[in-house]
């Protein structure tokens, strides 16, 4: 891990699952900086907060988790994205790879899985 | 799973349903995508919470929703609408957790309902038996290793043969399919905690009826043994309690005139050490009287010149102990026959150590099963290896005095900025990380000479990694 705590961006539209998140990420040493509950309010966020890593949901009101991928990776191509999804959506997850999200972690996530994802995302360059 | 996560979980349960409801009635062009929406993140929710039917249910009603008329998943959705009422109602997840038995049945959508797989977890009185409990969480473990190797399959499947996100996919393939035969092989292991709840309980139950003050600390109960080992323990733990609160605890005026504390101190700790998992039963009674041993020796007609060594393996001596089990001495041994027994048809052995008038310990050595160690990965100068994960603590700083450990093959790090220490002294570090229990491979020529290597294990990118123990 990197000496600094990392400072990242949760993206989810339940809140159970954003706090769930939160608790298990800042248990590990990472500094959760925003929240966001659908693709616009991350876009939004990002560009305000530009956190080392962000935490995507698939499935949200208003932009997917797909496309607000794509808007933040054009902004920023060296954005670092791991995303949280359900089985069945196999070929967003694909949609959102192919689009340079890092890694993904499929609900219910396990805390050795989200570990395990942002951790490779944070190391590769 | 936490009580305010299931608060969490109500409060926004009830604002999606009604969302879902509303959806459903509305006859909007868009109805389908916006109940569908309420019903994907009302099952993440409840998958994530650990409500598997429930889960299940809302992914039948989700895929549903593509086709279905508004009639029949407004029945569908009625089932969960009522589950939560009742889980709202009653402060209790109970009803989420038992949801298909309960509450589909009664709502049939228009797919016949599913068989519940879990039925056994829903069974309140069957999820308190603690083994079958284990056992099916580790099996739930396995499935859901399982579940993930066919999404990434799929993904893989859609991916370009060869391009960076099919290999990606393909290295993490290759780690899912190491850590499922992991969950395997744990499916024969068996923690110490059962046989530790028995001892404190038999601990207990001896101290009231002898009337001694006892205090009784478990350690590392949640080390894994073959199962086996621990069903051959199982029936001989409550006679090992037993003998060490009433042979081996002092009666309150003895411990005072000893100066002792009054309440006794009975330790049932495990560890890994190196290859072995090592369970110490230890009481700070009055050890063994070896005088009285000895007369009891020549009564029964063995050696005079035996030994302290002689004398106490006498202990080990099914006929030695069992002839008068009322003998304070003799009766210490009883059961611990069995227990040797035990320990050596698995490959390992039972010793005794002891200091008359202070302690006395019966230390019982099993080889680790199968090869599977607590690792820790750490990095040292830029190198990843692991070390055999037996009892390390993170320091930001060395603690004052420590012996600085090094790993005979590579160079020390002067640089590393965080110190693991153990009992024997502190070691340096980039940057380290638990990997919990892993399947470690023997080393073949000539990297079994390493110094203090014993092993390597494939890490998650198929690398594999040295294995050291420096215990």
């Amino acid at each position: 891990m990197t000496n600094h705590s990392p400072r990242v961006l949760i993206v989810d539209d339940a809140r159970l699952l954003r706090q769930m998140l939160k608790d298990l990420l800042a248990t590990d040493g990472f500094d959760v900086v925003g929240e966001a509950a659908n693709g616009e309010e991350a876009v939004q966020l990002y560009h305000e907060l530009k956190p080392d890593l962000v935490t995507m949901d698939v499935m949200m009101p208003r932009m997917n988790g797909v496309e607000a991928t794509r808007a933040i990776l054009s902004e920023d191509r060296n954005a670092r994205i791991v995303m949280v999804s359900s089985v069945g959506q196999e070929s967003l997850i694909a949609e959102a790879l192919e689009a340079g999200a890092r890694a993904y972690v499929l609900k219910p996530f396990s805390r050795d899985d989200v570990l395990a994802a942002t951790r490779r995302s944070l190391e590769d360059r | 799973m936490n009580a305010e996560y299931f608060t969490l979980f109500l409060e926004e349960a009830s604002e999606i349903l009604p969302e879902g409801a509303r959806a459903l009635q509305s006859g909007d062009a868009n109805w389908r995508d916006e109940f569908m929406r309420a019903a994907h993140t009302l099952k993440g929710m409840a998958a994530t919470m650990g409500y598997k039917e429930l889960g299940a249910w809302l992914h039948k009603i989700e895929t549903a929703a593509a086709e279905q008329p508004a009639a029949s998943l407004q029945k569908m959705w009625q089932a969960v609408e009522s589950a939560v009422g009742i889980a709202q109602a009653t402060r209790s997840p109970q009803r989420l957790v038992d949801f298909v038995a309960a509450d589909a049945a009664a709502a049939p959508g228009p797919e016949t309902v599913p068989t519940p797989a879990h039925q056994a977890t829903s069974d309140p009185a069957v999820a308190r038996s603690s083994a079958l409990r284990v056992a099916v969480d580790d099996l739930d473990q396995l499935l859901d290793t399982v579940g993930e190797l066919r999404t990434r399959l799929r993904v893989l499947g859609q991916a370009e043969f060869g391009s960076p996100l099919w290999q990606r996919e393909w290295r993490a393939l290759r780690s899912l399919a190491a850590r499922q035969n992991r969950q395997a092989a744990m499916l024969r292991l068996s923690s110490l905690r059962d046989l530790a709840r028995l001892f404190r309980q038999a601990v207990n139950e001896a101290a009231e009826q002898l009337d001694k003050p006892v205090h009784c600390v478990i350690r590392g109960d949640g080390i894994r043994i073959a199962r086996e080992v621990v069903e051959q323990l199982r029936p001989l733990i409550p006679h090992i309690a037993r003998n060490a609160v009433a042979h081996g605890i002092e009666p309150v005026e003895t411990r005072r005139a000893r100066n002792k504390p009054e309440t006794g101190m009975i330790e049932f700790a495990a560890e890994q050490r190196g290859g072995n998992v090592l369970l110490v039963i230890r009481d700070d009674g009055g050890g063994i009287d070896l005088a009285r041993l000895r007369e009891k020796a020549l009564a029964s007609g063995k050696p005079a010149d035996l030994d302290e060594t002689g004398l106490v393996e006498l202990l080990f001596e099914p006929g030695f102990s069992t002839k008068d089990t009322t003998d304070s001495v003799a009766g210490r041994g009883v059961g611990m026959d069995a227990v040797r027994a035990a320990a050596r048809a698995a490959g390992g052995d039972v010793t005794v150590r002891h200091q008359q008038g202070h302690f006395f310990e019966l230390r019982v050595e099993i080889p680790a099963p199968l090869s599977m160690f607590h690792l820790r990965e750490i990095e040292i100068g830029g190198r990843r290896l692991a070390i055999i994960d037996d009892g390390w603590t993170e320091r930001d700083a060395p603690p004052e005095g420590a012996n600085e450990l090094t790993i005979a093959s590579i160079p020390p790090d002067h640089n590393g900025r965080i110190w693991l220490e153990h009992r024997r002294g502190v070691l340096r570090v980039n940057a380290q990380w638990p990997l919990g229990a892993i399947h470690v491979h023997p080393l073949t020529p000539p990297l079994d000479r390493l110094d203090g290597a014993v092993g390597f294990y494939l890490s998650d990118d198929g690398t594999p990694r040295i294995v050291y123990d420096l215990s």
